[in-house]
């Protein structure tokens, strides 16, 4: 029934078999196209994958859209669809019962023509298996007497379309295009008009008429691989029609096609016959078949020679259209070009600001149903439009040119500087972030939490990964003097907010234990600004994600505990937060510089490895992280960059590597310790960390409540077994996987911990 | 008078046995081969059914009789809007009237995919092998081949096929005989219940493994499989290879394409030999831009290998070639095919 229901709406939709391509790939950047090709064409039509596709919706809707008002909206367009979308006919369904209580015979006719008319176009001949039985088939004079005795001159226009159709797939091309000729010419344009125009050029083209195929295709939108990837065809479609608006379309078409599918002698073959367009004089859009030719010549990785054909493009006279894309490639080729320093800025500067502008301009404009472009593409397949064409240019710009550019030359503040400007250009989610940054929502967790887009963009996903003299030296960028005009339109259009840098500066010290350090650059972080970040929640818990609890003691009178002249865990409760963490460590850490007593020295270096583990691999994660996951949204795929700047969870794999710094620290406390119950605790808390070439920490959820009542006795007993245990498990791993996966390790360890609990 | 009576016996048996033994070929199974399958044929495997006057020369100077054409293949829907699991493809357009005197063998291949759905295909390609058949002028159908490259895991749905096909055909045509290729691995398992198989002496290797000396037709590939021969409770015929194609190889010795024969090897400029006697370097401004395996099975291995199947059955076996080409059938004198044939 499935089948049947398919069949027939195929039926309906006027399927044409495998003329159409498909296309995918709206996201990555390096799939975006370099010519935008859908003017006039798309614009408002559906979120699809396809041409075909879209077309057919259109088509389908438009139909039911007629005989809605065809029946006077007296049937609802959920019944007229299923009338005639789902073979309901016999079914007497309100659609058909009412055109038979008005007795509109005309429409009745035809609907029984098209559903039961004939039993030669049954479910057998949509199928794909179909083959035509008799040697003479075609359409039955009969067939066109309907259709040239119709009075309703649009239920003609439909029997057109089934006529053509059902000619098409008895593969009588001649009857088709002559039905066309005939009786399709003055069918105003409408999806109707597009259906059978592509019946149309698919006969065209089983006849072996190419050129006129592509013309007709052409017309309608629709590339086809075979005709119009071919300058030989192109070639005569200039000679023939110079001037059209659908030779501009392949052109256009032509250039992208070379970005997806290069064939070799294609952009040397396409250069000769722009020249001659061009020397010709016969267009009126030369600088269109410049660009194209110079856009061939830059994916042919020949900057130098792109570069000159698009300064020569943007010399000719061209379309509205064409002008704007000469001004977006010779963007995008300054961008992958060679020149440095200011020089690069400058270049870049005229057409970048441009496109800036407008896209900020279509961001204004009330056609754009998303205030930001990033959700846009991450979420609405949308169909192109020309506001979108202008985004991907942009973001091929930066993210595949400006930014590995600036890398390549070590300049990462400058990377950051053009990342700034992207992402306040195409993720300037307005609604919201603007009342993030100005401090009018903030993060009362649990009540409310907002989410603040400033820490999971790509701008922040890089400056996380970037080095702190990066961070440092963009801070300075922002206060440069002498600035460039290029400097100007930059910051002009960045996200200035020292808060911003100043803080980020500060977590990048702590992961490096430079507490002094941090507190300086914290201390020019606003609370207002710390209660906008999305880790507030969580540094603001005094209790929960106290950094100096000991969450795996379960005996209150033992946790946080460390007999020392001062309590962390009540020092950190006064003023949660990143400004007094680093305060409480800094303390801790002259203070064991500065002590005599060794036991008192090894209660103070607990105390700050309790810190440090728990803030970086610990519980109070928030710290030092941003984010404790490793959900990636951007694939590395979609850019150039160095992956090390590309990675949400590097931040976070840094402060595991703090691991190490801990084991050898709680070796020295062990060393040193002289009260038993300390030297305990440095044993449970080595139980949670293994010493491996690399960090391996243990979640609560494995961790193994200690009988703290008879703990003496209970680590008497079980500390060498464990520290044998631990060794021979670590010894078998690396034995087994020399580059053991960190979470296999993990889990191996955690069996044999079971394995060990229970023995035991 | 006894020496006459001796005589009349001796001539007697003689009689006998070449009455009992009319047809030239001994077959293992009860079942005798269907009419006509003992005549020479060849297979028509291109996409156009279109005849050159060598092709026609080639037909009647070796009185080939039967032609087994590949209508089309059935493969799973790549088309993710329609809701068909399986479709045709590849299907051969006839630009040539079918030549006088010679029967046609429809065939369809089916992919390994593609036969696990083959419930919901058996009456659209059953409808539509009719219809072809019809439309084009193939005459009366009297057997219908099928080709899949089945193994254990797609026995049973093969096999049920089969069955269920033949059903289905035999409402377009009475009498209709059902006959499936066998490929040298599917020797080792049960034959499937159809009126003869063909056995396959091609394809014997990979031809995406740079290391394979002839993926064509290997002798030493073909050896293993002999010990099957014998005792194989299915009527069988032999189809032997005389078809040429060239494997293009990356520099890395990565398969990159299999195409038929194209290359002018004897062009020093371009093609430089290696130690291998069938691999070439194919060169560009000195440098080897890829390998190219060139594969044609010369007539003495196909003889061989014929010698050897029919030692091993015991008995003779009616010969197809694969398949009808003039270019290709050209590298082989009269004299040779007529011995393939023999």
């Amino acid at each position: 029934m499935k089948l049947k229901k398919c069949i027939v709406s195929l039926f309906l939709l006027a399927f044409t078999g495998s003329v159409f391509a498909c296309s995918f790939g709206y996201i990555n950047p390096k799939y975006h196209y370099l010519f935008f090709t859908g003017y006039d064409r798309y614009e408002g039509t559906y979120s699809t994958c396809s041409w075909k596709t879209a077309q057919d919706k259109l088509f389908k809707d438009e139909n039911i859209e007629f005989w809605y008002n065809y029946v006077d909206k007296k049937v609802s367009k959920n019944a007229v669809e299923k009338a005639i979308y789902e073979q309901q006919f016999y079914a007497k369904t309100s659609f058909f019962q009412y055109l038979s209580e008005k007795k509109d015979s005309v429409a009745l006719k035809y609907w029984g023509w098209v559903l039961t008319g004939d039993p030669k176009y049954t479910n057998w001949m949509m199928s794909s298996w179909y083959y035509p039985e008799e040697v003479n088939a075609h359409l039955d004079k009969a067939d066109l007497k309907l259709l040239e005795q119709c009075s309703n001159r649009e239920i003609q226009n439909r029997y057109v379309l089934q006529c053509m159709r059902r000619s098409f797939y008895l593969e009588d091309y001649k009857q088709c295009a002559d039905i066309w000729k005939k009786y399709g010419k003055n069918i105003p344009e409408s999806a109707l008009r597009t259906q059978c125009l592509n019946y149309y050029g698919g006969a065209l083209k089983r006849m072996n008429r190419d050129v006129d195929a592509a013309i007709v295709y052409a017309g309608i939108g629709y590339f086809d691989m075979y005709l119009h990837y071919n300058v030989d065809v192109l070639r005569e479609m200039y000679r023939q029609t110079p001037n059209s608006k659908d030779l501009e379309f392949v052109v256009q078409q032509f250039v992208n096609q070379y970005q997806d599918n290069r064939k070799s002698g294609q952009s040397q073959a396409f250069s000769a016959l722009a020249e001659e367009v061009v020397r010709d004089g016969k267009s009126s859009n030369p600088a269109l078949w410049k660009s194209a030719e110079a856009a061939l010549a830059y994916l042919d990785n020949d900057v130098a020679r792109a570069t000159q054909l698009i300064h020569q493009g943007d010399s000719l006279d061209g379309s509205h259209a064409a002008k704007e894309n000469v001004k977006m490639l010779r963007l995008i080729i300054h961008a992958a070009g060679n020149l440095t320093g200011d020089a690069y800025d400058e270049a870049l500067h005229p057409d970048l600001q441009w496109l800036t502008e407008s896209i900020n301009r279509d961001l204004r404009s009330k056609h754009t149903s998303y205030d930001d472009y990033e959700s846009d593409e991450m979420y609405i397949y949308n169909w192109p439009t020309p506001s979108l064409h202008r985004a991907k240019v942009f973001r091929r710009a930066i993210l595949l040119g400006v930014v590995p550019h600036f890398q390549k030359s070590g300049e990462i503040y400058k990377a950051i500087a053009y990342l700034n400007l992207y992402n306040e250009t195409l993720c300037d989610s307005k609604s919201l972030r603007t009342k993030v940054r100005k401090g009018k929502i903030t993060t009362p967790y649990p009540n409310h939490w907002t989410y603040n887009e400033d820490y999971w963009t790509r701008l922040f996903i890089f400056m996380d990964n970037a080095e702190i003299k990066d961070i440092q030296q963009y801070l300075n960028f922002l206060k440069k003097q002498n600035q460039t005009e290029s400097d100007k339109f930059l910051l002009a259009h960045s996200y200035r907010d020292p808060n911003y840098f100043n803080e980020l500066i500060a977590t990048k010290f702590m992961r490096n234990e430079q507490y002094d350090s941090a507190i300086v650059y914290l201390s020019k972080v606003s609370d207002k600004f710390l209660k906008t970040q999305n880790i507030y929640p969580y540094l603001s818990n005094e209790d929960y994600y106290n950094p100096f609890r000991e969450e795996w003691i379960t005996k209150k009178e033992l946790n946080g505990k460390f007999g020392l002249s001062f309590d962390p865990v009540q020092e950190y409760r006064q003023n949660p937060g990143k400004l007094n963490f680093c305060k409480i460590m800094s303390r801790l850490k002259r203070e064991i510089a500065a002590e005599k007593d060794p036991n008192t020295r090894a209660q103070l270096r607990y105390a700050y490895i309790i810190g440090l583990y728990n803030s970086s691999v610990g519980r109070s994660w928030a710290l030092t992280s941003y984010h404790n996951g490793q959900e990636n949204i951007y694939g590395d795929e979609e850019t150039d960059f160095n992956s090390k700047y590309y990675d949400p969870a590097h931040s976070r794999k840094l402060t595991e590597s703090i691991s190490k710094q801990l084991l050898r620290n709680l070796s020295v406390a062990e060393k040193e310790a002289q009260d038993k119950m300390l030297l305990n605790k440095c044993y449970c808390l080595r139980y949670r960390l293994v010493e491996d070439g690399e960090a391996l920490y243990w979640d609560s959820a494995s961790c193994e409540e200690i009988d703290w009542d008879h703990y003496e006795q209970w680590f008497d007993k079980k500390k060498q077994y464990f520290k044998d245990e631990l060794q021979r498990v670590t010894n078998d791993i690396r034995k087994q996987n020399p580059k053991h996966n960190r979470e296999e390790l993990r889990k191996t360890f955690c069996d044999k911990q079971q394995n060990w609990k229970r023995d035991s | 008078m006894k020496r006459r009576t001796l005589l009349s016996a001796v001539f007697a048996a003689f009689v006998v046995l070449l009455l009992g033994g009319c047809s030239q070929f001994g077959n293992m199974n009860d079942n005798p081969l269907p009419e006509g399958v003992e005549e020479r044929s060849i297979y028509y495997w291109r996409t156009t059914f279109e005849l050159n006057d060598n092709e026609l020369d080639f037909l009647k100077d070796h009185q080939v009789k039967r032609m087994y054409v590949r209508l089309f293949d059935v493969d799973v829907n790549k088309d993710t809007l329609s809701s068909e699991s399986c479709v045709p493809i590849g299907t051969i357009v006839f630009k040539s009237p079918i030549p006088e005197g010679i029967e046609i063998v429809p065939v369809v291949f089916i992919t390994p995919e593609a036969i696990l759905h083959y419930e919901e295909f058996i009456p659209f390609l059953c409808k539509r092998i009719h219809a072809m058949c019809k439309y084009n002028g193939l005459g009366d159908v009297r057997e219908v081949q099928f080709d899949c490259d089945w193994t254990s895991s797609t026995r049973e749905d093969y096999f049920q096929f089969l069955r269920e096909v033949k059903e289905e055909l035999s409402s377009y045509y009475s009498n209709v005989s059902i006959s499936s290729t066998i490929r040298l691995h599917q020797l080792t398992q049960d034959p499937p219940d159809v009126a003869y198989g063909t056995l396959m002496c091609y394809n014997t290797g990979d031809f995406r493994d740079f290391n394979t000396k002839n993926a064509i037709l290997d002798v030493e590939d073909v050896k293993p499989y002999l010990g099957y021969l014998k005792d194989y409770p299915l009527s069988l015929t032999l189809a032997l290879p005389v078809f040429e194609w060239d494997v293009e190889f990356s520099v890395d010795e990565d398969f990159i394409a299999l195409n038929e024969h194209q290359f002018n090897f004897s062009d020093t400029k371009k093609f430089q030999k290696t130690d291998r006697e069938n691999l070439y370097k194919l060169m560009e401004n000195g440098e080897v831009q890829k390998y190219v395996r060139n594969e044609v099975v010369s007539a003495k291995t196909i003889l061989k290998t014929k010698k050897m199947v029919e030692k091993a059955r015991k008995a003779k076996m009616p010969v197809t070639l694969y398949h009808l080409d003039s270019v290709q059938l050209s590298k082989y004198s009269d004299n040779e095919i007529e011995k393939m044939y023999r």
